[in-house]
Formats: structure tokens, sequence, C-alpha cells
């Protein structure tokens, strides 16, 4: 039971998020009274389609993961006609009338097809769940280690007087230089993976979401912390978020293999794109905002034209999955480095793309790379728990930081190029002087247990 | 301070995790991983696979709990633990299925296996560490066991570690046994005896295996006496006898003479003895004519041709890699020491450090068919030692002990070994030269360094030794101590003449595959040894004992036995021994392109020569060394070749057959018969086949000559395809 309960809530969570998606209406009542969609209708594809038509396989391009998914169809289009068992192709598979037949697990039970039969009878009207969280349908385990959540993001403010530290369910600030905490940004499902802030400063985008569930991205107000949106449609982890040189674009990327491109004037996903293969952990624009860059676990980065969403090129060179990206500042040169322990640096044209650099840079994989606003510096960390320096002109290594407590999966300078912030795994950030190396602020640690 | 307050400000308002618990703690290394191995998350098919699954990967049966860790704790930016809210972790969330999960719901909540992941993400996730206790050894009780079909015997598993602690371990231990029709064990490791016989019961956890045997009589009891008297010729048969008895399994009497020399002919040189042979072992009244008829056989040159035929499927003698002078020369030297008698471990030291030109010392083209160390490694353990080190080339072996570690040292033994070409850049150029070097090591992929050259559980070399690596290695190969190089070519020896090996198959000599009578395969191999490692004085011991000699006829309670030697097992004989019997029968010999008229097929130095017949019946393609090469299985496209295929009715048909020249001869019908028979059968028709073929055919002086021949043709095909010729028996 708790299976197919968790996941009422998770089509109904989709459903909810969805800022664009029109819901059908609750038909009313019939006689014979219909099934209902949430109550009787999920629970069976959740236990028979979900296997495989779910956002992580898509098999034959299908996902049935929500009301909308079932409407919409796949690869050979919609698989329901409303009001019309006999013509819809899913009710023709389950009832094994179907060619070419799918290849389900087992078929379903004579009772579970009868409920299908007469939900798609009776229109296949939607019905919101209940939502119910994961967290009623897991059994109650006590953390008995002091452990801190890691920290997967950090973000100076624009001007440089706030770091915002991505941490459990929050956003924490922090004034610069200082360190003083303001109150966190609160209303996030589980740890805050990305943060980005808008150009201008009046907006913190923080993005996550529950692994295997779903991805989320809110938008704070900076000044007062509220949220001003919640953007949904990411189907697993939300890994990255960049906002374009102007502010009126985000975009944003995840586990669930899409990058999505966010008109920040109205919070519509413009881009939707889906060529990735696998989790597609990073993207950056170029400095004019032309271009977006993207990073996946496929061995791919992929350049595409912000404007109309087309995939100019894919860059193939990297032998394992790439993990990290940036533009140069001021240039079209972009930075990117992975599981192949290489930085790769690549002019980028706008049909090709020109080797300008490909050198090992770590003992083991490449988890971030971070250039300074004025070019000169690229920064890397490894999962070596290296943190290294590099001349960005001549890829010379410049400096390698002070031993670092763990792998450092979060990196940014700040604006004027002093500071470098630091967040480890083990959920300790630092602040080192950029110049010399130096921390300037000792190692602090992220926040503890927020429940709920 | 300033970080002091700054900690302060971050937690403000935040409760306190719950204060450490006096669980005994999780360890990833000893507790998380066998969970995963047990559970089959990391199993080939799953997470285990070199791609993973669902872009989450683990390494095979969790061969690197460092590269497991990373990958449960921190890849994909760590999106399978919570580590605040620890029943959050997908790793909890999808083998519950509680989220959708590929692989299905592998347990619950609450079961043996959520708990241990669930205490080790709440615990903080400790990591393996170099100080963790190591995995030592494993011990499962009962040992050894006797039971009656249908009882349940629960198995304990317990491991022992390097800190000297020890635990029970049979929840996450995985067990298997070896042959279900005798028992079957379940994954919580308790075994059901389901039918008479013998099997073993393995064991793994982490690196280890261990293994227990499982036996269960023969339902009816047999006489004391039976096996009291049961016939002995020699050592063989106390331990044959012991065994049938502990197995209540009652022996078949012994062969008669014809049956005992067609059968030692067949199978010690492949051919069929003639009329005159039989007839004259048949006349002879002297009690030791079996020892003699054996002496005489094992000194025939189609013994020589026979044996050198084995070797060369083992050694992988093939055109396929070697010129035409290289195949010569290698399968000449074979030939040579076989006709020596050259004593086993001498014959594998010389192979193991042969050097110089291999047109002049055939042995070299060993380390011409095998381009690398890899390749050696794995033939060579195969070949010697019965040990299928493959899988460890990418992983540690999920069935064996063996690791990445071992197959890499062991690789290594071979790394120093050059070739110099003669004829140009391919191995087909007519000639090489293989040298040792003084340089050259063969890297672990994963580590990225050599390792220290080091036989299978032998001692490492020293680190600079400027010893021949070859000669490291075989010296350590065929030393008397290394007990398992005897056992393998004693194995091999023995299921050559009983159709099957005392450890079946009979090169996969793996721990958890015992022979099926062990005191007597070490006995064997003590003798081999002892006695100068002498195959041939091996062979001669096996066919004159009993077992050996015993009638292929079952008697009462022994129909099911196919292991412990209670009577001869027939079966079909190899591609190339048929073909020969054909050859020689019908006098008319196979055409093979590039040999002389009148080359047997067992003489082929290659297996590339061209036949339909010897492919189709499952001659060995020497590519790799397996008992898997030699197909014996029976197949359609066989039974049809058999019928009315051209290798047979060609030579049934011939002008100069044993057919067109009896019909020419003008002897009678029933001499013709009689001929035929005590040269493919050697034995006389009995009075009963007699007359109904007689009966059929008539005198044949009289008919057609034509019309006769295709009678005859017809006779002498019912014969060659009937199951009592294509069987040893």
């Amino acid at each position: 039971m708790a299976v197919r309960r968790v996941l009422i809530s998770f089509l109904g969570t989709a459903g909810l998020v969805g800022a664009v998606s029109a819901q059908p209406p609750v038909t009313g009542t019939a006689a014979p009274p219909a099934p209902d969609f949430a109550r009787d209708v999920v629970p069976i594809i959740e236990t028979n389609c979900l296997r495989c038509h779910n956002s992580a396989k898509i098999e034959g391009g299908l996902l049935l993961e929500t009301h909308e998914d079932l409407m919409r169809g796949g690869d050979s289009g919609s698989p329901l006609v409303a009001g019309k068992p006999d013509e819809s192709p899913l009710i023709l598979q389950i009832e094994n009338r179907a060619k070419p037949k799918m290849p389900p697990k087992k078929d379903l039970q004579p009772d579970e097809i009868a409920v299908l039969r007469a939900w798609v009878a009776a229109g296949a009207p939607y019905s919101k769940a209940a939502q119910v969280s994961i967290d009623e349908k897991v059994p109650a385990l006590a953390q008995t280690a002091q452990v801190l959540p890691q920290v997967t993001s950090l973000a100076w403010r624009p001007d440089g007087r706030q770091l915002a530290v991505a941490g459990y369910k929050q956003v924490h600030r922090l004034t610069m230089p200082g360190g003083a905490g303001l109150a966190p940004l609160t209303g996030l499902s589980d740890l805050v993976r990305a943060i980005a802030w808008s150009p201008d400063g009046s907006v913190v985008a923080a993005g996550g979401g529950t692994p295997g569930a779903f991805g989320e991205i809110v938008l704070f107000d900076a000044a007062t912390g509220a949220q001003r949106a919640r953007l949904g449609g990411h189907r697993d982890y939300v890994y990255h978020l960049a906002f374009n040189h102007d502010g009126t674009r985000l975009a944003s990327c995840g586990y669930d293999k899409v990058i999505r491109v966010w008109d920040m004037a109205t919070g519509r996903a413009v881009g939707v794109l889906k060529e990735h293969t696998e989790a597609v952990y990073a993207v950056a624009f170029s400095s004019d905002g032309a271009l977006l860059a993207s990073a996946a676990a496929d061995r791919s980065v992929k350049i595409w034209k912000v404007a109309d969403g087309v995939r100019l090129y894919t860059i193939t060179e990297p032998t394992d999955a790439v993990l990290t990206l940036a533009f140069r500042p001021g240039t079209r040169q972009l930075a990117a480095g992975g599981q192949d322990k290489r930085i790769r640096v690549w002019e980028i044209g706008d049909s090709s793309a020109r080797s300008i650099r490909s050198a090992p840079a770590h003992r083991s994989a490449v988890l971030r790379v971070a250039f300074s606003a004025d070019g000169r510096t690229l920064a890397s960390t490894g999962t070596d728990r290296d943190v290294k320096m590099w001349d960005a002109e001549t890829g010379k290594q410049l400096r390698v930081l002070s031993p670092q407590s763990d792998w450092a999966q979060a990196l940014a300078f700040s604006p004027d190029g002093r500071q470098l912030a630091v967040g480890r795994y083990d959920g300790s950030v630092s602040i080192y002087d950029a110049a010399s190396g130096r921390s300037v602020l000792e190692p602090f640690a992220n926040d503890k247990v927020a429940r709920r | 301070m300033l970080a002091a307050s700054l900690v302060a400000v971050l937690a403000a308002g935040e409760p306190e995790p719950t204060a450490p618990s006096t669980v005994p703690a999780v360890s990833f290394r000893n507790h998380v991983v066998p969970v995963l191995t047990k559970m089959g998350c990391n199993s080939g098919a799953c997470h285990g696979a070199a791609a993973g699954k669902n872009g989450f990967s683990l390494t095979l049966r969790g061969y690197d709990p460092a590269a497991d860790y990373d990958a449960i704790t921190r890849q994909a930016g760590g999106r399978r633990v919570n580590k605040l809210e620890p029943a959050k972790s997908l790793l909890l969330l999808k083998p519950t299925e509680v989220v959708p999960h590929m692989g299905g719901k592998k347990f619950a909540p609450g079961s043996p296996a959520y708990e241990v992941l669930a205490r080790w993400v709440a615990s903080g996730m400790p990591a393996p560490s170099d100080t963790d206790a190591r995995f030592v050894s494993l011990d499962v009780t009962p040992g050894d066991f006797t039971l009656a079909p249908g009882t349940v015997t629960p198995l304990t598993v317990r491991a022992r570690f390097s800190s000297g602690a020890t635990e029970d371990v049979t929840v996450w231990s995985r067990f298997a046994s070896a042959d279900e029709t005798v028992a079957q064990v379940d994954d919580r490791g308790r075994v059901t005896v389901k039918g008479p016989g013998e099997t073993a019961v393995s064991v793994s956890f982490l690196t280890g295996v261990a293994m227990t045997r499982v036996r269960s009589p023969f339902p009816a009891p047999v006489p004391e006496a039976v096996f009291a008297s049961a016939v002995r010729h020699n050592r063989i048969d106390d331990l044959v006898i012991a065994k049938l008895r502990q197995m209540q399994i009652p022996p078949s009497g012994l062969a008669g003479d014809a049956v005992f020399m067609r059968r030692a002919y067949l199978d010690a040189a492949g051919i069929l003895p003639t009329r005159a042979e039989v007839e004259a072992f048949l006349a002879d009244a002297a009690p030791d004519k079996r020892a003699r008829l054996l002496d005489a056989l094992l000194q025939r040159p189609e013994f020589v041709d026979y044996w050198t035929y084995k070797w060369s499927d083992v050694l992988l003698v093939s055109s396929r890699s070697l010129s035409r002078n290289n195949v010569r020369a290698f399968y000449g030297w074979i030939h040579d020491n076989v006709a020596a008698n050259t004593p086993w471990n001498r014959f594998v030291y010389q192979l193991t450090t042969a050097s110089g030109r291999t047109d002049e010392n055939g042995a070299a083209n060993y380390f011409l068919i095998h381009r690398s160390p890899i390749e050696i490694a794995e033939n060579y353990t195969q070949a010697f030692l019965g040990i299928t080190l493959t899988c460890a080339r990418c992983h540690n072996h999920p069935m064996e002990k063996w690791t990445q570690t071992d197959y890499y040292g062991f690789a290594n033994l071979f790394a120093r070994v050059a070739m110099k070409e003669d004829g140009g850049a391919s191995a087909k150029g007519d000639t090489a030269t293989i040298v040792s070097t003084a340089e050259g090591d063969i890297l672990h992929p994963r580590l990225g360094v050599a390792m220290p050259p080091r036989p299978l559980d032998g001692v490492p070399m020293a680190s600079h030794a400027q010893e021949d690596r070859r000669a490291y290695v075989a010296t350590w190969l065929t030393s008397p101590a290394n007990t398992q190089f005897a056992r393998t070519v004693v194995n091999r020896v023995w299921a050559n003449y009983f159709g099957r090996g005392l450890v079946h198959p009979f090169d996969d000599l793996r721990y958890s595959n015992p022979a099926s009578n062990e005191p007597l395969l070490d006995a064997l191999s003590a003798d081999f040894i002892a006695g100068g490692y002498d195959l041939r004085a091996l062979m001669r011991t096996i066919m004159l004992s009993a077992a050996y000699q015993r009638s292929a006829a079952t008697t009462p309670g022994n129909e099911k036995d196919d292991r412990f030697y209670s009577r001869y097992l027939t079966r079909r004989l190899p591609a190339e021994v048929i073909l020969d019997a054909f050859s020689q029968v019908t006098g008319v010999p196979e055409d093979f392109g590039g040999y002389p008229r009148g080359t047997r097929a067992m003489q082929l130095r290659d297996t590339r020569a061209e036949s339909y017949f010897l492919s189709v019946f499952g001659r060995p393609e020497r590519v790799v060394t397996s008992s898997a090469e030699r197909m014996q299985d029976p197949t359609l496209p066989q039974a049809l070749h058999t019928i009315n295929g051209e290798t047979l009715n060609t030579k049934l048909m011939a002008d100069d057959g044993v057919v067109a020249r009896m019909v020419a001869s003008g002897r009678s019908n029933d001499d013709v018969l009689t001929d035929l028979y005590w040269s493919a059968l050697s034995r006389p028709p009995s009075a009963r086949e007699r007359a109904a073929i007689l009966a059929r055919l008539g005198d044949g002086l009289s008919a057609d000559p034509a019309a006769r021949r295709r009678s005859l043709e017809d006779l002498a095909w019912a014969v060659l395809t009937s199951t009592e010729f294509l069987f040893a028996h």
C-alpha cells in the first residue's frame, strides 16, 4: 500500500506544480459512478506500467506518471481516446488486442482492465489526489550520528555583499565579508542542489527536488525572502541553475536528462531540450546570452542556440561523464571537466568547437570549474579533494589550496575575484583569498537538521 | 571565534540530532557490501553491469568497496542517500519500491537487509577505510554430511576477520548446489536432499568461497557381500568400491575380452582392432593377456598419434595463428615427446620456458599463439591447473577466491617474453624467434601499476629479481608440492578413459567443484607424482583396473549412476575416431587436402583441415583451451549426415572399397556378413542377426552383381550407422 499512496502524492504534486498545465475538470456524478482517477486508476498504473514508462526510462517515449502524460502520449501518439475505450491503444494493449504487442512483465488482472476501460469510457477524467508526502510513507529512522548536509552550491550576490549557501530544504544567506547569517529561504522539499542569483540581485533561484520523484525550482524574492514562484516540470533532481547575462532567462537541468529554459517574465518554460541520454549535470550561458552549453553523464557537451532551442552541435571529446562547465567571462571559451579527470577548454563557434586545451587536472574526477569574473583565473575541484587555481590563459597551474576535508562540490569566486568560496560534502564552507590561497574565514558548517 | 558564531547562526533553532546509540557500528566493507551482493543489487544483470543501470553503477559483487561507497554516497550529486533523513534515502526507497524500481521490490522495511543499510545511513555512512577489519576466511558447517532424500539441513556460515572476530554471516552468504537433482539449497542456506548421489554446495561471502558436500545414498540397500566380492585389480578398485559401498551402488560385472579390447583400442589409440587381432586375443588363454594387450597397445604408433592430437587440442596447435612450418614444428615437438613418454612435468616445463626459432624448437610456438600475457595466463591455468581465471581479468572472480590482483600478478609472470619476427609483421610470417627479456610488466588496469609477479597462491618474485619469470612459473607449476598440476592431468587422462572426469567437467578443478571420489583422485595424483609424472604408466594403471574393465550393461541398482564408476559409461566416439573407423572398415581412406592419402583424422596436425564430417561431429577449433570446445552432444545434422551424407556413402560405394572388393572376391554373403561384423563391431553376428540378415540377402552368389553390391552396401551402412558402432561401450 505504501508504494501506491506515495505515488499518488507524486502524481498530484507534479500536476500541481506544473505552472502551465491545464487540468481537465473533474467530471460530475454519473451513473454508474465512473472510476476515480486518483483513487482507482493511479494505483493500477503504478503497479503495472510505471516500471517502464517512468521518466528515467520512458519506454516507447511513453510516460505515464501524470494525467497530463496519459493525455499527451508517446512515440505513437496518445494512448487514450476519451470516451472510446475500443479506440484507445492503451486499452487495446492491456486487453492483448493490439499489435505490435508491448512487452509487459505480466498481464493485468481482469478487474484492473475493467476499471481502466470504464474510466476511459467515462471520458478519462482527472481527479486530484490528496497530497501524501513521502515522509509519511517511510518508517521512522533516527539519525544516530552528527552529520551535516552536503554543500552542493554557493552563490554570491552580484554586489558581493551576500553569499548564498545551499542547505537542507533551505538556502542560507550570509552577509559578507563578516559572515553574519540572515533568515534562511525556506520551502524546498529536500537538499538544495543549485542556487543562482539573478544579475540584478533581486531573485535567488534554488533548485532541488526529491530523488526518484520530482524536481523543483523555487524563485525567492531576495529582499523579502518570500517565494515568488515555483517552476515545475522536471521529473527528478535539478542539478544546476544558470541565469543569462540580463536575467531574462534561467536555465535548469537535472537527472531527468532534460534542460529547461525559463522566461523569467512569465515563469514559463520557453525551451525544453531533450537530447541528452543521461543526467545533465551543468548548464551555462555564454557571456552574450546567445548560446547555452550543457554537460551530461552521457559523456557529451552540447551547445544550444538559446533563441530557438536548436542544438548546434555536440562535443564528444570527453571519455566519461561530464560534471561541470563554465564559460570564460568575456570570451567564447568554454571549460569543462568530469570523470575523465581532465579539464578541456574549447573555443565555441557557431557550428563547431575548436579545442584549445585538454590536460589532466586532478588525480580523479573533476567536480567543479569556475572562472573569476575577470576571466584570468580558473578554479577547479576534484574528488581527489584538491582545489586548484589555474592561469586561464595558459592553463598553467598556479596553486593548490590547503588540504580539503572532503570533496569540494561547490565553488564560487566573489564578483570582485578576490575571494573563492568552497563548499564540501561534509557540510563545511571555507572562504579563501584568491591571490594567496589562504583561508580568510575559518571553515564553518552548513545548517544542521531542518526537519519538515 | 568568527567560525563559532557562524555555526551558531546557521544552526540556530534547529533540533539537535538524536544522541548516538550504542548499537554496534555497521561497516560498509563488511556489512553493507555483503547485503548489496546478497540482494543481487551488484549482480551482473543489475547495477553490477559494466554500464550500471539507470545511471547507478556498482562494482560486480562489490569487488571495489571504495568505488561503491562513492557511487552510493556521492555520485550523481549524492542523490542516493539522505544524510539528514536516512529513511528517505533512495538506497532504501528503491529496493523497497516506495518509488518505482526497475529491479522490483528486493526487501521490505524492517527486513534484515533494510536494517543493515538503514543503520549504516543513519550512523553517518562511515566510509570503508584501510583500518577496517578484513575478511580472512569462511567456515561452513556441517562440512560433509549424509542424509536421506527429503530431509532438510540448515547450513551455518561463519566469517573470520583480521580483528580476530568471527560473525555468523549465513544470512548474507550466497549458496549454490552443483547438482540440484541431488540437493537444493535456498537463499537462507537450508539444504534439501532431492535424490540419491553426492553434490557440493558452495557458499560465498565477500571474497571467500567455502564448500560442503551433501551425500544421499541410493535407496536400495546393497548386501555387503556384493562389495566384498567385487573384483579388484589394483588400488583404483579399492577406492572405487569404497565409494560404491558408501553410496550403496552395486557394480556391474567385468566386460568380455572382445568388448574390453575394442574399448581399449578406441580409448587409447582411436582405432578398431582388426578381426585377426580380436581372434588372436580371444584365443590367448594366458591370465595376464589383458595386461600384455595394454603394454602392446601403449607402444603403438596410433597411440602416439591419438595423444599427440589430444595435447594439440590443449595447446591450441592451429594454422589459425601459426604458419604451416610452425604448425609442423609444434606438432612434431608434441609428437616426439608423446613417443618418448616424456614426463609430464618436464614436458610442461620445456613448453613454458621455450625459446628460440619457432621452426626449430616447436614448443616456442606456444608464445606465438598467445600474443599477450593475458591470453597465456588464461589458457595456461585452464590447461594445466583446471582453473578458469578469465573472470578475474575485469573484476574479482564472482565464484572463486581469485581476485583481480591475483590475476595480474599471475599474468605478469608472462610479461617478459618477446618475439622477433623473421618473416614480416604477422604471426603467419614463416618463423619467429622467442626470447625471454629483462624488462616489461603488465599493469593492473584499475590500479594502474604492475603487480609483483606471483603464481596463484604462490610466493611472489622479489621486486627486482632478474630471474627468468617463465622459469619461475614453470618451477612453481611443476613442483611436486603443486598437487593441482598433477590432479589436473590425471583427471584429464581419467576422463579420456571413463568418459567423465573424477572432476566434471574435466578441466574445471575449482575448489567448489570437488571430485566424485576425492580419495581416488588424491591417490592417483600422488602415485603419478611419485612415479615421475609417467603418463603411460598412469594410463596402464587406469586401464588395468576392474573399474575400467567393467561391463557397460547395468545391474539392478546402478542404472542411475553416471559418476561413481559402477559400470562403463557408453558414449559417442569422438569425431575423428568415427571418421577413421569408417575409413578403416570400408578400406577407403579420407582425403584431407594437403595431407598424403591414407592420413587418418587422428593424424591431422591442424584442426583447420577441411572436413565437414569432423566439424559436424564437434571437432574443437583450438581457439581457447576449454573442455567445452569439443562438442559431444548429438545433433540433428550429425544424424542426417550419417544417414545420407556424402562421407559414409562415398566410402561404401567406392569401387576400391570393402563392399566392391568382397563382391569381386566371390565370397558368400555369410562370409561377407561375418567379416563385416568382426571388423566393425569386433564380434561375429549373433545367430539371430545372421539368420535374419541372410534371409533377406540370400547366399548372394546367384544374384546380379550390381544388385548384390547395392544390398551389401545397405548392410554395411546399417552396421556402420548403428549405435553399437558409433559408441564406445
